[in-house]
């Protein structure tokens, strides 16, 4: 929704007019009853075909039979049925054969087969039909109500603007990511605060050994990359309702469960990354401004947030080149060095270590993407396309060891 | 008296009239075509039934043994047949209905090139 994006607006009305959408639906819903008639025919031979079955089954269970014989059109005299295991069976067009009752059971289950495909076919062809009626009649309700079919131009527009232009992309989709904005706020607010408390809960744990926790970070990874759908995790249930709002819950689950397992100093820092990388994960569309002010304030160590908003793979091409970015991967880079040495110690030691402590949340789709990958678990590759943070022009930068790759 | 392809023919025609075709030359012309074509789907309509018919007539009577007894109803008469007789029978059948299919297909593909040509001669 650039300024100056070129487009047009086409009312659906005037593509399809809803009076002519109307009509084909009915004519599809003429063929659909003409053809459901026919299935009822086609169902009435099933069941006499089943109920022949039966009483062929039934009838050399004696020698004879007692009976009334038709006789003419309207008498009957008592008789017998003899000779109960022979039958003369139509086989079609004029051609009769005499069987005995087992293979006439034979012939008549494999009629009744030949019918039932037939049922199916026709069965399906009225899915397709009534199918088609359903969309001429969405499309005459859309014509009414008038919808408009929006066109606009793709414009790449470098840095700060792609982000708009990208929204433009998914022009029909512009409405719906304003309304994601909003409820992602509120959810981002929730998250955070619960973030914030199950941080201030690890900490009061005592530190396990780190191979440990690297041990159960490989697993997670592991797991993560098996394609985890891990609903079992407390962790991931309300996580699980803010997951609904964005692109990849399997992305999610993965930022969870590393942060549950680590119990490290190191935890704190990796923490910060894991909430980071959650944050850009969960904010998805969310604007980066919003992202950048709560990421920043709680964690020691920022990524950028284009890092992180790579939930949406045709997104993250336009991200990695917003133009925040330099600012962003600046003021992080800012961040990271103001930040206690302790802190770029345990960033260090984090990058020896970060690639087992994290079990892979941030990923990002990385233009450049083969120095980093080498580092990763193989396994995180399977759920996120690149790794580490974004802006490939900065991208040097961090694998210097200040960012924690992960 | 009419059979029911023709009376579908006619009716097909009685129902363009309704709708306001006048009866010049050439769309009385139309109208055949229309109406052809129209036989023309019955026809095959039936013989597609009954090609499927005697394919499985065919298929039950591979699987008879050599004595069965086969019969074959000509008119009130059941008349008993013999396996291989019957067997040629059915396959020389269905040779034949296929052939009429395949000729049926030319012809209505005949009467729709003659139906678009007549068409676009009206058009212009």
């Amino acid at each position: 929704m650039g300024d100056g994006v070129k487009g047009t607006v086409t009312p659906l009305g005037s593509l399809f007019s809803p009076e002519e959408a109307r009509k084909a639906a009915q004519r599809v819903e003429g063929a659909v009853v003409q053809r459901s008639s026919e299935l009822r025919r086609l169902q009435g031979f099933v069941s006499e075909n089943s109920a022949l079955i039966s009483l062929v089954r039934s009838l050399p269970d004696e020698l004879s039979h007692e009976i009334m014989v038709p006789f003419g059109g309207v008498a009957f005299f008592p008789g017998r049925l003899i000779h109960t295991n022979e039958f003369l069976v139509l086989l079609g067009d004029g051609y009769y054969a005499e069987r005995t009752a087992k293979q006439t059971m034979d012939i008549l289950h494999r009629r009744g087969k030949a019918m039932e495909a037939q049922v199916e076919a026709l069965k399906a062809t009225m899915l397709d039909l009534e199918a088609e009626v359903k969309f001429f009649n969405s499309t005459a309700e859309e014509a009414i109500e008038g919808i408009v079919e929006i066109r606009e131009e793709y414009v790449e527009e470098p840095e700060k603007n792609s982000l708009s232009s990208d929204n433009s992309l998914h022009s029909c989709k512009t409405e719906n990511l304003q309304k994601l904005d909003e409820d992602e706020d509120e959810e981002y607010a929730r998250i955070m605060a619960r973030i914030e408390e199950l941080e201030r809960m690890e900490e009061l744990e005592n530190g396990n050994t780190s191979e440990d926790n690297t041990q159960e970070n490989e697993d997670t990874v592991v797991r993560d990359g098996d394609g985890g759908s891990k609903a079992g995790d407390e962790d991931e249930d309300e996580d699980i309702e803010a997951g609904h709002s964005f692109s990849t819950l399997d992305h999610k689950y993965e930022v969870i469960e590393p942060k549950q397992k680590l119990k490290d100093p190191l935890q704190k820092a990796s923490d910060q990354k894991v909430l980071s990388s959650f944050i850009s994960r969960q904010t998805g569309n969310i604007s980066k401004q919003q992202l950048k002010e709560e990421a920043f304030s709680n964690s020691r160590m920022q990524f950028p947030v284009e890092a992180h908003s790579f939930s949406n793979k045709e997104l993250s091409v336009g991200k990695e080149k917003t133009a925040s970015s330099p600012f962003d991967a600046q003021s992080s880079v800012s961040k990271i060095e103001d930040s206690p040495h302790e802190t770029t110690g345990q960033t260090l030691n984090i990058v020896s270590r970060g690639h087992k402590a994290f079990s892979g949340s941030i990923v990002e789709r990385d233009l450049d993407p083969q120095p980093v990958q080498s580092s990763k678990n193989t396994n995180l590759s399977q759920a996120f396309t690149g790794s580490i943070v974004e802006c490939d022009i900065k991208g040097e930068s961090w694998r210097n060891g200040k960012v924690v790759v992960m | 008296m009419l059979s029911a392809r023709s009376r579908k023919a006619c009716t097909i025609i009685l129902s363009l009239c309704a709708i306001g075709y006048r009866s010049s030359q050439v769309s009385r012309a139309l109208l055949y075509f229309i109406a052809d074509i129209a036989k023309n789907h019955q026809v095959r309509k039936q013989y597609t039934i009954q090609l499927g018919e005697n394919e499985l007539v065919l298929k039950e009577l591979e699987l008879l043994n050599e004595n069965s007894n086969v019969f074959k109803l000509i008119g009130p008469v059941l008349v008993k047949q013999d396996l291989a007789e019957a067997n040629a029978n059915v396959r020389k059948r269905i040779e034949y209905i296929s052939a009429e299919l395949k000729r049926l297909d030319g012809t209505l593909q005949d009467l729709e090139d003659k139906q678009n040509s007549k068409k676009e001669s009206v058009s212009c």
